[in-house]
């Protein structure tokens, strides 16, 4: 029976080594979606620009790591071994009961299960390089954790971490002496260490505030203790958090094992905190192999759009009857750059089936608008849209790519140049930055791009269209995507409505219609036919039935054809392929 | 990851650090070269005040190794090793002392292929007339909607020493962020000044001689709260416009966006009285950008007349009309004891000629009047062919002020106190991050060639990500710090009434 422990300790160091294995596998695209989302520069101005608020460092060292998401599989190596790491020290000092050594894998599983279970959060992140900085921070507080517990150093020790660490490590620095004080207050045998855990838990309360008085005006007072969290992208996302509550908490629980004490009574306090702690760890387990599929598709789409790749994206796209509208701008994308858009546009399997969009997915499709402004030749959406993106979330290379692409279309090169020298500060990025240094000041060279020579071309079809903030603007990457309000011309209105049929989204087709309807009651007859087309693809019986009284029997289509009002106005605009 | 010929071009420039470092001085047996050097940011004929900080540059030829040598009417002076040209702040102090009203030389020595090569030297005059000691300004990302982190910050001339006045990192819960906007002062003293502070816990943050107060300008009736302010050169009494103001987008060209007014007044605030009276609200005008003349007899402003096409712009027609509303630069006499506006004046009708006028300021010293001009609308940042003018007060003649405009935008403007400095905001360098150039303006009225506020590492400005907004000058620095300025923002408003 004594080998019983070590069998289920190795069981649960295999069962991490098959995570990681199942993470290499199916989650590249996700890790490389942190990477391009993401902003290292490579100089000390961001450094400086944030040494005024506390985990300045763990930030900084979370967004260098972060580049190597750009090598998936290195990047789950280095996670692996932090997490290794974490486990060891764990295993060392915190849980030095042989019997209950497995607990050592649940923190860090949970903290891996938090940075691949955010999903669609991955787009919107504020804090820079949580798939990094949190591992990084908890190992961290174990590292301090060990200081503390070392036999050098008085009872003051705490405070001395507290003052180092904090700046450093902010809320980490905060969670080792949480640990510190737990774990001395259950040690015993020892005369001090109510007046240790005492000044533990004041350092991790005053200290904070401390240096808040002292150094830290870009500090919110309010959030002072929680600075290296990412509670900006958490707040009020528990589903997506607890698994980092839980890795968190955790230590703190196991900090409750007493320390190599025989005695019986604290064998019974040993189980309890083994078992309570399993019970927080073990359901989170649960969603290990949940995968949310339309998510990973749309990564692998976007990283065949960055390719050029238009066949991978279509092949991505293709692959259920299952969508997202963000797919389906995708897949449009791609019809189009491939010359098939209006033949193919509502061929496909799911082309019959409207997608009806609600708020919390609006906000979410436009985190891809500058991938589909780009790639549709509207550049100057695309770049507005990477710099609102960039500002309401967090820097990222990715969005700094577009900009930089969208400066050089519109010939904007002193601009380009600059988002060029910023994506060239980062070590793994010197290639792209070469590639696209040689078309600064080179209109010949970027008509003859592969990549930006059909965007240039697009681009010149573009019409003056205005888009008034508080209306279209916020609520539309209107090319492919919705809007949900009207504008100021009927041109404006007809591309939306087109645009909205491209996409399925049969509310927003109806709202637009009805704005126009409103504002310009003379409308051409096509708009009606295309409503007709749109009910008719929606192959809604009572739809089809109401649509037909609304308009009455002048407005006539034949219901088999598939040149519907999209493929009309497309083919006014964007017949030949690019 | 690094390549093989970045570690060789780190070797190379090591090597050459090393055989620099084993000479002294100039290079003996340098050859002359009749071209300038390529540098970065370019000083050359610019004029310089004598106690401005140690102008930096980088030498953008390529070059295996740099010396420059900056040199006083004397001959005295100094030299500096590398492409990145940081002279040290002592040398800088003393060759400022010798050089006044007289030109420092600056030539630079290149190592190209082991040879070294002078070049052409380029001049800088250094003016005795000294600039205000300060200037404070927001530095935020040339946004359109979503902001970002954000600050109030205020530089010291002398040096580079930044610090930040107010910042919205200090306020921001994770999620919205404050838009901290429109900071002003009083005659160059940082004592009575104000900001605003917009969305969360918003308001006017005024401070008056140590006393703060945050104040709700939005009286009953007023169709905004106050924007864009001006204090009173002497009286307790700030001047606002009142702006309903939309942001548009355009989908093709280089200008990015348009941004209109709808609606705009000119309103006086009494904070003595938390009182706000109009000063100009004609239904049918869109008046904007208040500033006091330096006597505090008059205000001028800016001001689109009642025609068919301002009429058009307050519809949301806007979208046809945009490019045909056009600003004239109006004064209104003051009397300073009763408190009341004369009736009011053209100073310039820009519209007659296709033009349109905004942010006027008068020298505080001489009698002209400053202004940015473009073939409509108001926001001229966005306008690429805006461009500085100055008008001669005396005569009503104006003139553009060539020697600062270039092809790209120039817009806000700051006299400093002496008048004879003068601040602006100029995209000349990307098109699109706004940065700050100081131009001499001489007693007999000649702007002469600006040069870029210098910042200690040359390339600050090329990486930087945000634009510098609304420069001011100020003799003090700002007494209050960001933590008081931070408790009255979290308290309560007061509301001010008509």
């Amino acid at each position: 029976m004594k080998s019983f422990p070590r069998i289920v300790n190795c069981a649960c160091y295999a069962a991490v080594a098959a995570v990681a294995v199942y993470l290499t596998a199916h989650y590249s695209a996700y890790v490389y979606k942190f990477h391009a989302l993401s902003m290292f520069e490579g100089s000390w101005d961001w450094f400086a620009a944030h040494f005024d608020r506390p985990a300045a460092l763990l930030t900084w060292c979370g967004r260098l790591f972060t580049q190597i998401c750009c090598r998936p599989a290195l990047a789950i190596v280095l996670l692996m071994l932090l997490l290794a790491a974490t486990v060891w020290l764990i295993r060392r000092y915190i849980v030095c009961d042989k019997r209950f050594g497995a607990l050592s894998v649940f923190p860090a599983t949970l903290m891996l299960l938090f940075v691949m279970r955010l999903g669609y959060n991955v787009y919107t992140l504020k804090s820079d390089a949580l798939i990094f900085t949190q591992p990084l921070g908890l190992l961290c507080a174990l590292c301090l954790f060990r200081l503390l517990i070392s036999s050098r150093g008085g009872i003051f020790k705490p405070l001395f971490v507290a003052v180092i660490g904090f700046p450093l490590s902010g809320f980490y620095s905060l969670l080792a002496l949480l640990m510190f004080s737990f774990r001395t207050l259950v040690r015993g045998g020892d005369n001090k260490r109510f007046a240790a855990a005492a000044v533990s838990l004041a350092s991790a309360a005053a200290v904070p505030y401390l240096w808040y008085l002292a150094a830290f005006n870009g500090a919110n007072q309010a959030y002072l203790w929680l600075y290296g969290l990412p509670y900006p992208d958490l707040s009020g996302l528990w589903g997506v958090a607890w698994p980092l509550v839980a890795a968190l908490a955790l230590p703190l629980l196991l900090c409750l094992i007493p320390f190599r004490n025989k005695e019986h009574s604290s064998r019974w306090l040993s189980a309890a905190v083994a078992v309570f702690s399993a019970a927080v760890a073990i359901p989170a387990l649960y969603i290990l192999p949940c995968r949310d599929s339309l998510l990973h598709r749309q990564l692998k789409a976007e990283r065949c759009i960055e390719a050029g790749d238009w066949d991978g994206v279509l092949k991505q796209t293709a692959l259920s009857d299952v969508t997202n509208d963000i797919l389906v701008a995708y897949r449009n994308i791609a019809l189009f750059r491939k010359g098939q858009l209006v033949e193919k546009c509502c061929s496909y399997s799911f082309d019959c089936v409207p997608v009806y969009v609600n708020g919390n997915q609006m906000v979410s499709s436009r985190l891809a608008g500058p991938t589909i402004f780009f790639h549709s030749g509207l550049v100057n959406f695309a770049s507005r849209w990477a710099f609102e993106l960039n500002l309401g979330n967090a820097y990222a290379l990715e969005r700094i790519k577009y900009l930089a692409k969208c400066a050089l279309v519109n010939g904007e090169y002193g601009l380009a140049s600059k988002y060029i020298d910023a994506v060239g500060r980062n070590s793994f990025q010197h290639s792209w930055a070469r590639r696209y240094r040689a078309l600064l000041s080179n209109p010949e060279s970027i008509s003859d791009d592969p990549e930006l020579a059909p965007i240039l071309k697009i681009n010149r079809y573009s019409q003056k269209f205005w888009l008034a903030s508080d209306k279209a603007a916020n609520n539309v990457p209107a090319f492919y995507l919705y809007m949900d309000t009207a504008c100021d011309t009927p041109e404006f209105l007809e591309w939306a409505m087109a645009t909205a049929m491209m996409t399925k989204t049969q509310n927003h087709f109806e709202d637009l219609y009805s704005a126009y309807a409103a504002a310009f009651p003379d409308m051409p007859e096509s708009v009606r036919q295309a409503r007709l087309i749109f009910a008719v693809v929606s192959e809604d019986s009572q739809r089809i039935d109401a649509v037909r009284e609304d308009l009455g029997d002048s407005v006539k289509i034949d219901p088999d054809d598939r040149l519907n009002y999209a493929h009309y106005y497309y083919q006014k605009r964007y017949a030949e392929p690019f | 990851m690094p390549s093989l010929s970045d570690i060789k071009s780190l070797l190379s420039v090591f090597a050459s650090v090393a055989v620099i470092s084993c000479t002294s001085g100039i290079p003996d047996a340098a050859l002359q070269d009749g071209s300038l050097p390529l540098v970065s940011p370019e000083y050359a004929g610019t004029t310089i005040p004598c106690n401005i900080a140690p102008l930096t540059f980088t030498v953008v030829d390529d070059a295996e190794a740099c010396i420059t040598r900056f040199s006083s009417p004397s001959g005295s002076g100094f030299s500096v090793r590398g492409k990145d040209v940081t002279p040290k702040k002592a040398q800088w102090r003393k060759l400022m002392a010798e050089s006044e009203d007289a030109d420092v030389t600056v030539t630079v020595y290149e190592k190209k292929s082991g040879k070294w090569t002078g070049k052409q030297p380029f001049r800088i005059s250094v003016s005795s007339d000294p600039i205000d000691a300060y200037i404070s300004y927001r530095l935020i990302e040339p946004t359109y909607e979503i902001s970002g982190d954000m600050a109030i910050c205020q530089r010291r001339l002398s040096d580079y020493r930044e610090k930040e006045i107010y910042s919205n990192k200090m306020d921001f819960d994770g999620t919205s962020r404050q838009c901290i906007n429109c900071h002003s002062y009083q005659a160059y003293g940082t004592s009575n000044m104000q900001f605003h502070v917009r969305q969360r816990d918003g308001g006017t943050i005024i401070f008056r001689d140590g006393k703060a107060q945050k104040v709700n300008l939005k009286a009953e009736g007023m169709l905004s709260a106050g924007v864009y302010p001006s204090w009173h050169p002497s009286e307790p009494l700030i001047a606002y416009s009142l702006n309903s103001t939309k942001q548009y987008f355009f989908a093709e060209g280089k200008q990015a966006a348009e941004v209109i007014d709808s609606f705009s007044d000119v309103v006086l605030y009494d904070p003595d009285r938390q009182a706000v009276s109009i000063v100009s609200n004609d239904p049918d005008d869109l008046e904007s950008f208040p500033y006091w003349a330096p006597d505090g007899k008059s205000l001028y402003y800016c001001c689109a007349s009642t025609d068919s096409v301002a009429r058009a712009a307050k519809t949301n027609a806007i979208s046809n009309a945009y490019d045909q509303v056009r600003y004239n630069i109006i004064k209104r006499s003051f009397d300073t004891a009763a408190k009341t506006f004369g009736p009011a004046e053209t100073v310039l009708d820009a519209a007659s000629e296709g033009m349109s006028a905004t942010l006027p300021r008068p020298s505080p010293v001489e009698p002209y009047l400053m202004f940015t001009m473009a073939p409509f609308g108001n926001f001229h940042i966005w306008h690429k062919d805006s461009d500085l003018y100055l008008m001669d007060l005396r005569t009503g003649e104006y003139r553009s002020l060539d020697a600062l405009n270039s092809s790209d935008v120039e817009s806000y403007h700051s006299w400093s106190s002496n008048g004879r400095w003068i601040i602006f905001s100029s995209r000349r360098d990307d098109g699109r991050y706004t940065r700050f150039y100081i131009a001499y303006f001489s007693r007999d009225g000649i702007a002469h060639k600006p040069f870029i506020l210098p910042q200690a590492d040359p390339g600050h400005d090329r990486r930087l990500f945000k634009s510098y907004n609304i420069p001011e000058f100020m003799t003090e620095p700002v007494p209050y710090t960001p933590k008081q300025i931070l408790k009255t923002v979290k308290g309560d408003a007061v509301k001010a009434h008509m």
